[in-house]
């Protein structure tokens, strides 16, 4: 038996290394593993430490007995492992992943790479909704909301300390990532305005009115706002942006020879008026038109009587941002010895996406309006007649970019208006946001903002605020929870039940070029 | 075919009353001349009963109503009946009684033919020709039933079918035959009978009875007896499709011991080879034949199938996702995890099989860059393993470096990916065994695991017993449950259906010693799959060991019972056991005063998808659990209802019926989240391999409605996965060969997998989503490969359309309707069936046509002059 296995101490193998096989491949059984697997270096490229060599379901080990192995001669062997050559390019490294980010981390890169700002709630405090839909209506006022965010206000004043905490507030809605609550804002408010912090028997923060929050908040940066134009003049942003000039006529209704009186008034917002007893008031324009039209009893100067007059507003200088109020609040009397108490008008009032302020503008504005006015008819007429145009240069490029042309023409159109409609969300939203100053006035207003109130009185309820976000899509932002609305929804916030309704409502002006 | 007959019977009982009217002149004077001789026989005439029988017998019989000597005969019937009992036994009263037995057919009480016939001479009864014996087979059978609840002899009667059954045979009516053989218990009779010309039907017939087999002895019986008149008459492909049924040792070495012929031989090894089953050493010494049934062809073919149907290149999952379909609203493009996971999925399903992927194959860019270094490595690397599945050589080439990485996930997925490529696979040096044992020493758990799952699908159905010891200590003595449930269940999936005891003792021992808490986590729920594997379709083999499961103190004993009860019955249709199984769902859900018990509702859905399991395999079984299913959504706890969609995508597994589908569309919007995710999931494995665009379609509807919810999108994106899985060229469909065999380790499985979607949440959301790769082993392409000798394509015309079920119809019926032809190699979808367009060739044997089929040259064919048309005629993507 020895004589034997001595003359048979080298054998052929066959290899089989993936789908290559190399026959009569020696093996010399005497020798060692290493050996064998340096040969099989040599034949395959394959490093002797990545050699996994299969016999019969087990693995060669590095010191097992070759002669134990009842190997034949031309048995398959199977070889696996990598080449070098073959070798993972592993080097580029692991990619970021969003489930590992933090939601602050994740709005950073959002907005560094995309430009993209993800809409973050405010966690309410205990009845700090009305701050919260505030915040949120003010941050849609572009140029404020760059404002506040590029500048830190030095100095101790309480003023100061409310905007840099206004800046800290802005700056986290859109790079935290997620709600967050707005603590040392409200505590600098609570200091300014020491009524908001009013607590109930159960020391719970008691319900505030929105109006007055937001209106405040102005009220305390305007000082701080003020910069100079390139022209050098001294201006202010909260001005420029809010400010309403009225020139207001009163005409003595029973003397009618009595001298006009004349004024000029300003203020940060219209009134709407629905609380109207003689001529009911189902639409925003309605209310404002009762709000600027005003009866009232006054002490003539002619004949020292007192004598009906009619104030008539008019505006003579359009803001940038126009605020509406609806007023639905107003003071109950208690009857029979009751408490009064802060009711409220559930009625419905619709308010349009369009506001046009022409009619309640002075003759001279008017007539600044009407040029603007004249060149909008003109640019929608020529808009019309390009379409065709349009539509035909789009065949074309279908055509060119070698994609698959629809036979059908009503599928042209139907791709060809979805195109169109892309291109009209960024072209309304590029022009909606435009700076102002540069084009035509028309008195047109555009809806960007909505502040709700839900519930049958003043002094509880929940406030929130809809902003608007792009084309027709709005933001919801109910406290820390956000969702997407379509502008249906946000037309349908007209009040007359018990849904949400809007209270204030902010429009942006629109210029044409 | 009897209840037909007896109602036929019925009509013609009722009909002569009133017809009897109005008599044209011609049946009046027949009915005076029957009438008189009647009278004639009371007076004692000889002649005049057999002037009777010829009046009787030349009477034209139609199919469609009674012959008039029949109807004419009524009154007299009674008289004749009245005459014969008084007479004296004699020559003439058994000739009487001849004539009588006949005239019972139609006026007679139950039995009475054969009652009349048996005291009759026993000489003609043949002559009466079809109608008459159809009708005493049936009598025969009656009363062969009432003898036997007696224990009463019925020799005498089996004397008369052993006269009926060769009429039958020799008058092209072999079913009923077949139908009176099997009333009386004699089958294995109808072996004498069969010939070449007669096998086809006579085989079919016998086969389509399977489904109604009441117990195992007569299912036994029936597949005996087939067996063994396949043999008789050299049909060795149907005698091997029935050993693999019968699922016996040595059946199958039997066949092939029979069989000489190397053609046939080479056929009878690709059907091996598409069962699985490894035969006895020594029986195939042919190297080539060994190539087959080792299913080493299967991916050069399948690649072969893609390149004819130009479907090769990798397929992106956005490109099966269709993401621009979809409405959508998100502009944020970041790398996710779980986005990357369902990719890494989706793109192993799309390309499984094909060598060559659209992630893990880019060398440049690594996907495993993409994913995170945890679970979803070990399934980007697993990957690899779908992509080369049935590829050892270009499997072992990818995946091989993965194992030299140091990195424990990327090395536990190798594992998993290795197990996969080398399943259903026999490559002599067995590289999996080889490599994977090794990993088994690794000191990580996670690597361990990985080894454990590869082994399972590797071996699955192999019943490799060098594993066995080294996995069963796994379960016993492993800390980690995850490594000692994996390895219960790759012990299931390796001995799956082989009743292998120690196996069973093992898992069901571990069952009693492990300590509660571990017994509480979810993914324990594999041991009582692993053990139910083990008897998977064995039916009463699993008893003893449902038993003894009551010693165990967890309540996991429960679900270890229902889980084995379906098993060890699975697709046997057993309504007992589906009786059993409906029994835990109808469990009461509050007590008397409307207070909920706190019950086990885990139980009732093992139940559910058990229910399924067991009425799988036949059409009409389907059906009824699907409405039992409806009843459950309707009245039933949504607990409960959460596994109705997985029970409803078992049954229609890649088969995208209209009904289901909407069924389970509707669920997966359902307002309760595990449902409807489950819902998603299932509309997956119901177009699974399919590419069905309706599918498709709401699939996209689904992802959108998922928006925001990540988790289900995910499930959606597998879904589309599954849906285009093999870009439409394979199917999950465990049943084949005319549903008549169950492919053991697919339905492993797919039962594997259904388990984990049962804790959705927890498994395949969570760290177990490697459990979608057991649906690895189920996949298998869905085509027909037609061959010549040489184991060369040999394309030829071929029809595919609806199959029709034409068992028993007189001559050759159409099989197939609504079909287009195309030339092989072809797809074939569930429910379709493929026909040869011409005679040129056919098969070197009968068979099914699917799979792999070797043709010969057909002597007698002479060319059609038409030249057939070349072209395919279509083919959907």
């Amino acid at each position: 038996m020895d004589q034997i296995e001595e003359e048979h101490k080298i054998i052929q193998l066959e290899i089989k290394y993936t789908t290559e096989i190399h026959k009569n491949v020696p093996i010399d059984l005497n020798g060692t593993v290493l050996k064998f697997q340096e040969t099989l270096q040599e034949l395959l490229k394959v490093p002797v430490e990545k050699q996994k060599i299969m016999i019969k379901g087990s693995l060669l080990k590095k010191d097992q007995d070759l002669t134990k192995l009842n190997l034949k001669n031309g048995q398959q062997i199977m070889v696996m492992g990598a080449r070098e050559e073959h070798l993972l390019n592993l080097k580029q490294g692991k990619k970021i992943f969003e489930e590992d980010l933090t939601p602050e981390q994740k709005a950073i890169l959002l907005k560094e790479k995309a430009g993209i700002v993800l809409p973050i709630g405010l966690v309410n405090q205990g009845n700090t909704c009305y701050m919260n839909a505030s915040i949120q209506i003010l941050r849609r006022v572009n140029e404020l909301n760059d404002y506040v965010k590029n500048n830190t206000k030095q100095g101790q004043g309480p003023s100061v300390k409310f905007f840099n905490a206004l800046k800290d507030v802005f700056q986290k809605l859109e790079l935290k990532g997620e709600a967050f609550k707005p603590y040392n804002f409200l505590d600098v408010f609570f200091q300014l305005y020491p009524e908001f912090g009013q607590r109930d028997n159960q020391m719970q923060l008691k319900q505030q009115d929105a109006d007055e929050c937001f209106q405040n908040i102005l009220q305390t940066i305007q000082p701080l706002t003020a910069y100079e134009n390139e022209e050098g003049k001294q201006k202010n942003l909260i001005q420029d942006l809010f400010e309403i000039e009225l020139q207001s006529t009163i005409e003595n209704q029973d003397i009618p020879d009595e001298p006009k009186k004349v004024g000029i008034e300003r203020g940060r917002k219209l009134m709407c008026i629905i609380d109207n007893q003689s001529r009911p008031v189902s639409t925003l324009v309605e209310g404002i038109t009762v709000s600027l039209e005003e009866q009232m009893q006054k002490i003539s100067e002619i004949d020292q009587q007192n004598h009906i007059y009619k104030k008539t507003q008019r505006i003579s200088k359009l803001p940038s941002y126009l605020l509406c109020q609806m007023v639905r609040f107003y003071w109950k009397q208690g009857v029979q010895g009751k408490e009064g108490v802060k009711a409220k008008i559930l009625r419905n009032v619709a308010f349009p996406k369009i506001l046009e302020l022409y009619d309640f503008c002075t003759p001279e504005l008017q007539q600044l309006l009407q040029a603007g006015r004249d060149y909008e008819k003109k640019k929608l007429l020529e808009m019309a007649a390009k379409e065709t145009d349009e539509l035909e240069q789009f065949k074309k490029d279908l055509e060119a970019s070698g994609k698959m042309v629809p036979d059908d023409t009503r599928e042209i159109y139907k791709q060809f208006k979805a195109k169109k409609l892309q291109e009209e969300i960024k072209n309304h939203d590029d022009q909606l946001y435009r700076k102002h100053g540069y084009g035509l006035d028309t008195g047109n207003y555009e809806l960007i903002g909505v502040l709700t109130h839900t519930g049958r009185e003043a002094d509880s309820g929940h406030y929130m605020a809809w902003v608007h976000h792009s084309g027709d899509n709005w933001i919801w932002y109910d406290d820390d929870k956000t969702a997407e609305r379509k502008i249906e929804h946000i037309l349908d916030l007209r009040g007359g039940g018990d849904w949400h309704m809007g209270y204030y409502l902010l429009y942006r002006k629109l210029e044409i070029e | 075919m009897e209840e037909k007959k007896v109602t036929q019977d019925k009509q013609a009982q009722k009909k002569p009353g009133k017809q009897a009217v109005q008599l044209s002149e011609q049946d009046l004077e027949l009915k005076n001349r029957l009438e008189q001789y009647a009278e004639e026989i009371i007076q004692n005439n000889t002649e005049s009963l057999e002037k009777l029988k010829t009046e009787v017998r030349s009477a034209t019989t139609s199919m469609t109503s009674v012959p008039k000597p029949f109807k004419f005969l009524k009154e007299s019937y009674g008289k004749l009946v009245e005459f014969y009992n008084g007479l004296e036994t004699s020559r003439f009263k058994k000739q009487l009684a001849d004539f009588l037995s006949v005239l019972a057919m139609t006026y007679g009480g139950d039995r009475d033919s054969l009652l009349y016939l048996q005291e009759g001479t026993l000489e003609e009864f043949k002559f009466w020709g079809h109608e008459y014996l159809s009708h005493l087979a049936a009598n025969i059978g009656s009363e062969f039933q009432l003898r036997l609840q007696k224990v009463e002899g019925a020799d005498d009667l089996l004397a008369l079918v052993d006269e009926i059954v060769p009429y039958f045979m020799d008058h092209n009516s072999e079913h009923d035959a077949i139908d009176l053989l099997s009333e009386v218990d004699q089958l294995q009779k109808i072996e004498q009978y069969v010939n070449q010309a007669n096998i086809q039907r006579i085989l079919v017939y016998l086969l389509s009875l399977v489904p109604f087999c009441s117990d195992q002895d007569e299912l036994d019986i029936l597949l005996i007896t087939a067996f063994n008149i396949c043999l008789k008459v050299n049909e060795y492909t149907n005698a091997l499709r029935i050993a693999l049924r019968i699922d016996k040792p040595g059946k199958v070495e039997e066949v092939f011991k029979a069989c000489q012929d190397e053609t046939i031989k080479k056929q009878l090894a690709f059907q091996l080879a598409r069962h699985r089953y490894q035969v006895e050493e020594g029986i195939i010494n042919d190297e080539t034949l060994k190539k087959i049934a080792a299913n080493q062809y299967l991916s050069q073919f399948y690649i072969n199938l893609a390149k004819d149907l130009e479907v090769l290149e990798p397929k992106t999952p956005d490109q099966v996702y269709k993401a621009h379909l979809e409405e959508k609203n998100k502009e944020a493009n970041f790398e996710q995890i779980q986005k990357n996971l369902a990719a890494t999925y989706c793109n192993g399903f799309v390309n499984a099989g094909f060598k060559k992927d659209a992630l893990m194959s880019n060398k440049e860019n690594p996907w495993l860059n993409s994913v995170k270094n945890d679970h979803t490595a070990i399934a980007a690397v697993a990957s690899i393993g779908l992509v080369n599945l049935w590829n050892i050589d270009n499997g072992t080439e990818q995946i091989s470096e993965y194992f030299d990485l140091s990195d424990i996930y990327t090395k536990a997925g190798a594992c998993i990916g290795l197990g996969l490529f080398c399943s259903g696979i026999v490559d002599e040096n067995q590289p999996a065994q080889a490599i994977l044992l090794a990993q088994l020493e690794s000191p990580e758990v996670q690597v361990k695991i990985g080894a454990v799952m590869g082994l399972g699908l590797a071996y699955a159905g192999s019943a490799r017993a060098e594993l066995q010891e080294q996995l069963i200590s796994l379960i016993v003595e492993a800390d980690s449950v995850e490594l000692a449930s994996m390895a219960a269940l790759s012990l299931g999936l390796i001995f799956v259906g082989k009743c292998n005891d120690e196996v069973a003792n093992a898992i069901v021992q571990t069952m009693m010693e492990r300590q509660e808490s571990q017994l509480d986590i979810s993914i324990s729920r594999y041991f009582a799959v692993g053990l139910g594997l083990l008897y998977l379709g064995q039916a009463e083999a699993a008893e003893i060991v449902i038993e003894s499961l009551a010693l165990i103190p967890h309540k996991i004993n429960k679900y270890a019972k229902v889980t084995l009860t379906s098993l060890a019955f699975a697709s046997t249709g057993n309504v007992l056991k589906v009786q059993e199984l409906l029994g835990y769902c109808s469990e009461v859900t509050s007590d008397d005063n409307g207070a909920k018990i706190d019950k086990n509702y885990e139980l009732q859905q093992v139940a559910i998808l058990g229910i399924a399991l067991i009425a799988s395999s036949e059409d009409i079984g389907s059906e009824m659990v699907y409405r039992i299913f409806q009843h459950i959504l309707q009245f039933s706890d949504v607990e409960v209802k959460r596994a109705i969609p997985l029970a409803v995508a078992l049954i229609n597994i890649s088969n995208p019926k209209i009904q289901p589908m909407d069924l389970l569309l509707k669920l997966a919007h359902d307002r309760d989240q595990e449902l409807s995710y489950r819902a998603t999931l299932s509309m997956g494995l119901l177009g699974a391999g399919t590419n069905n665009s309706r599918i498709a379609d709401k699939l996209r509807g689904l992802a959108v409605y998922f928006m925001n919810d990540s988790n289900g999108l995910f499930l959606v994106r597998i879904a589309q996965g599954l849906l285009h899985m093999g870009k439409g060229l394979l199917t999950l469909q465990p049943y084949y060969s005319d549903k008549f065999l169950m492919n053991k380790v697919a339905i492993a499985g797919i039962i594997s997998f259904l388990h984990g979607c049962l804790d959705i949440k927890n498994l395949i959301l969570e760290k177990n989503h490697t459990l979608l790769y057991y649906l690895g082993i189920a996949m298998y392409p869905r085509m027909f490969f037609t061959l010549n000798d040489n184991l060369e394509n040999l394309p030829v015309q071929v029809r595919v359309g609806q199959a029709v079920d034409a068992v028993g119809q007189a001559g050759k019926p159409k099989r197939i309707t609504g079909f287009q032809t195309h030339t092989s190699p072809v797809i074939v979808s569930a429910g379709e069936r493929a026909e040869l367009a011409n005679d040129e060739y056919m098969p070197v044997q009968d068979m099914i046509l699917e799979n792999f089929v070797i043709l010969k040259k057909n002597p007698d064919y002479k060319p059609e002059i038409e030249q057939p048309q070349r072209k395919k005629t279509s083919f959907s993507m």
